[in-house]
């Protein structure tokens, strides 16, 4: 049966010019899983807010929607708020309540069930989601997975029969995206709720999807199965190519025919196929790097946050060579953020040293430190933002820091925000803001500079653009740092990588290395490949190493 | 040991606070201070154990110092002790001051136990069967507050990199403004996000319920019964003037007969009700480990 039937829509924001949808055609049938995927800005949000009426933005709006024969507009409030549930990117901010019990039951509450039925129905879904053991507690005290979790369960909780969710892994750590996932296509399989859910991650959840839909400046360029899509997307040569699978890239990167695969199963499978006498386990030649200062280095660091509890840190030894660029992962609560505020003095060790370009960090001034030794980008870049727009922003923070208008200009150039400048610096999406913030940081010149899981919830195209501003960088002397949780970026770009846990750096080495030696904590192509290449880590590699073979 | 109060209906927890801290408030004789200073102190002390020695060291010098001013400015009283500066020191004002002291220091300790016992679960609860949309609201304050501090501490440290620092006090006080600033538009940002989300679930919807975590037991019942009546035997050896004591000018209290112990006793009973029900859960338990 159709769910939604989505004729002609268009609609445009108050004073844009463009249009934010552009007669989008789209069915939906009953059960399906839908993933919409495409770069930010595409009209995913906007789509999936026109289907909840509660949610929609307000603008001029034209076609036609249909919710099971009936126009959307036509349906009524209580039906609405029963049968189409709707899940927002943030965790944090759709929560309304102080408690996980009275979160769960806040649209029971508003349909105004009893207190018999409400108390049933709530402790079922705490069973169905895992949530028993956090039912009583305070909302503020859950992590970010257990928050979407949690509103997760509480959209499901009337039982809807749609749920519309937009970017909801894109705050969260692999680790509790992986469980979100899990979550969902319970949902999805075992209740039969149809869901139609936006998302960047699409190594995890594009298997699993019935159809995937792509967007480009808001119309649906490509709609259908995965693998048709990919198809569609690879032969358009579009952007939102380099956000597909890594089975499927190298699937394609290969010339191959036949069923082309999608999970990282397929992809061995593949490969397997493909590469069927293949005897020995060829490696990628790596050039060796050249040993260089340190910029960073940490010796014997503790760290504990009060005197009682327990260390975050035990005996941390980092070296940062100068001009690298260099990620620490590990999962959350490892103690990466503590890292980051200890190495930019915002928090002091208990015992060891930390020296910055070759000075200890104890030795510098407050103010020598911060103009021009060290800059942290936090993970939310809103936290620097005071003006009304951009240029205002940049500007006021040039003129109390004494940069001249050429040097902003180049920083301007650098980070790419030129055509920011009149914007809202709230307005911006999540790639502009960081970039913008990055600029601001660049103004004090800092030789090293310290970076917050800065690809948390942005798209392919800004992610290989934020590495080209890194590089850049990097090139022109600078040490940068990041704490990332984002596996595939920091084998793609970063020059090393080191694992933080249980306070201590288990493994440092060049990033390609690295990953090559880790089982569980690498990327997709290598797990892919691992059982016939011995170091391939990106998708390239696995699809040069292969055309070597066939070559041989 | 404290679960065996703690787990009753808030409404029970409520009404027996009311009590202890009403009667704390109203009586002035000497044994019924005297009661209700050990009742709560013993209570603060189930409910919290060690921490509890810190409010019986903060109660002396506490109730001394109330006992000095209201001698220092109470001159009524019969028995005049000395003069100071002309002013009249009188015995009376001393010993009313004392026991005023001891009375604070009660009801601060009953508020201590109150605080410990009912959570903003039980008051929120107890707000709704009032006002639903209070008790919504004062859920969601409840909400915002954390939120709030952790995001200043991010701006705060956010800011204090970002080289924006400053020598100056007036650049320091502009820095923190702009931090304020950040704040204030941030939380709005995150408003706007809030609503979306109470409008999808429904919020606004004609008949909205509240859900009631709690149901009243017939040991709820039995317990609410039983403050009732000894709040009750209480309140009328007080109205019947049985336990009746003044200040000024001379002391004086009613003679202590059989109504005033009956009042007495009744009295520590009801203070007590929560003491007995820890101990009596504590005992069963021994009781039960003993068999084993």
């Amino acid at each position: 049966m159709v769910l939604f039937e989505i004729k002609n829509l268009s609609f445009s924001y108050p004073e844009a010019e463009k249009k934010a949808l552009d007669c989008i055609s789209l069915t939906v049938k009953e059960g399906e899983l839908i993933v919409l995927c495409g770069p930010s800005g595409c009209g995913k949000t906007t789509l999936l807010r026109s289907l909840k009426p509660p949610a929609a933005p307000h603008g001029s709006r034209d076609g036609e929607i249909l919710y099971r024969g009936i126009p959307l507009n036509e349906v009524p409030d209580r039906r609405l708020a029963e049968e189409i549930g709707f899940v927002f990117q943030n965790p944090d901010n759709q929560i309304v309540t102080d408690k996980v019990w009275h979160e769960l039951s806040f649209t029971l509450e508003s349909l105004g069930l009893d207190s018999a039925a409400i108390r049933r129905r709530t402790a079922e879904m705490s069973g169905f989601f895992g949530i028993s053991g956090w039912f009583e507690h305070d909302t503020a005290d859950l992590s970010g997975g257990q928050k979407q979790l949690l509103n997760l369960a509480a959209a499901a909780a009337a039982s809807p029969k749609v749920l519309l969710l937009d970017e909801p892994t894109a705050q969260l750590d692999p680790v509790a995206a992986a469980d979100f996932f899990s979550a969902l296509l319970r949902i999805s399989r075992e209740l039969g709720t149809t869901v139609i859910l936006s998302e960047q991650r699409l190594e995890e959840i594009l298997p699993y999807a019935d159809r995937a839909a792509v967007m480009e400046n808001g119309r649906i360029i490509a709609d259908g199965t995965p693998q048709a899509v990919g198809k569609h997307l690879k032969e358009s040569a579009n952007g939102m190519y380099g956000a597909m699978p890594s089975a499927m890239k190298i699937y394609y990167g290969l010339d191959s025919v036949g069923e082309c695969p999608v999970s990282v199963r397929d992809g061995r499978r593949f490969l397997g196929e493909y590469l069927k006498d293949l005897s020995n386990r060829p490696s990628v030649e790596r050039k060796k790097t050249e040993e260089k200062a340190p910029a960073i280095e940490t010796r014997d660091l503790w760290f504990r946050y009060e005197k009682d509890s327990p260390d975050i840190l035990k005996s941390l030894n980092l070296t940062v060579p100068s001009g690298s660029f260099f990620a620490v992962t590990g999962a959350n609560g490892s103690g990466k953020s503590t890292l980051l505020s200890l190495l930019s003095g915002l928090l002091k060790p208990c015992r060891g040293n930390i020296r910055l370009e070759g000075k200890k960090i104890s030795k510098y001034s407050q103010s020598e430190l911060y103009s021009g030794i060290v800059s942290l980008l936090p993970q939310s870049p809103q936290a620097l933002f005071t003006k009304s727009t951009l240029k205002e922003e940049l500007e006021e923070a040039a003129k109390a820091r004494g940069v001249s208008e050429a040097r902003l200009d180049e920083i301007r150039r650098l980070t790419d925000i030129k055509e920011l400048s009149d914007r809202h610096p709230y307005d911006l999406s999540g790639g502009e803001q960081q970039r913008a913030a990055l600029a601001e940081l660049l103004l004090s010149e800092p030789r090293i500079l310290l970076l917050d899981e800065p690809t948390k919830g942005i798209d392919a195209v800004y992610k290989s653009k934020l590495a080209g501003i890194i590089k850049r960088l990097c090139r022109n002397g600078t040490t940068v740092l990041t704490v990332s949780h984002d596996i595939e970026f920091c084998a793609e770009y970063a020059d090393f990588c080191a694992m933080l846990f249980d306070g201590k750096i288990i493994a440092s080495a060049p990033a390609r290395d690295f990953f090559a030696g880790n089982t569980f904590y690498t990327t997709a192509a290598n797990r892919i490949s691992r059982d016939y290449f011995s170091n391939a880590v990106t998708n390239d590699e696995v699809v040069e190493l292969c055309r070597k073979q066939k070559e041989n | 040991m404290s679960r065996a109060f703690d787990s009753l209906h808030p409404a029970v927890s409520f009404v027996f606070f009311l009590c202890a801290v009403g009667f704390s408030m109203c009586c002035m004789n000497p044994v019924m201070l005297l009661i209700s200073f050990i009742s709560s102190l013993l209570f603060l002390f189930v409910l919290t154990g060690e921490k509890s020695l810190k409010y019986l060291l903060f109660s002396f010098p506490a109730a001394a110092a109330v006992a000095a001013v209201n001698t220092a400015f109470n001159h009524r009283g019969a028995t005049i002790l000395l003069y100071v500066n002309g002013n009249p020191i009188t015995l009376e004002s001393i010993v009313y001051g004392t026991a005023s002291g001891i009375m604070l220091m009660s009801v601060i300790i009953w508020f201590a136990c109150l605080n410990r016992v009912m959570t903003s679960d039980k008051l929120i609860y107890l707000f709704a069967r009032v006002s639903p949309s209070l008790s919504l609201l004062f859920s969601m304050i409840l909400r915002f507050v954390p939120k709030m501090k952790r995001r200043a501490k991010h701006i705060a440290s956010a800011q204090k990199c970002s080289g924006a620092a400053a020598a100056k006090t007036a650049d320091r006080i502009k820095n923190s403004l702009s931090a304020v600033v950040i704040l204030i538009s941030w939380s709005f940002e995150d408003a706007a996000d809030t609503a979306d989300s109470m409008k999808c679930r429904g919020y606004g919807l004609p008949g909205r319920s509240v859900f009631y975590k709690y149901s009243l037991t017939l040991k709820d019942v039995s317990v609410l019964a039983a403050i009732i009546l000894f709040a009750a035997f209480s309140a009328a050896g007080g109205i019947s003037g049985a336990v009746y004591v003044s200040y000024f000018p001379a002391y004086s209290a009613a003679a202590c007969g059989g109504p005033a112990f009956f009042t007495y006793a009744a009295y520590a009973v009801l203070l007590n009700i929560p003491l007995g029900l820890c101990l009596t859960e504590e005992l069963k338990w021994c009781f039960l480990k003993s068999k084993i």
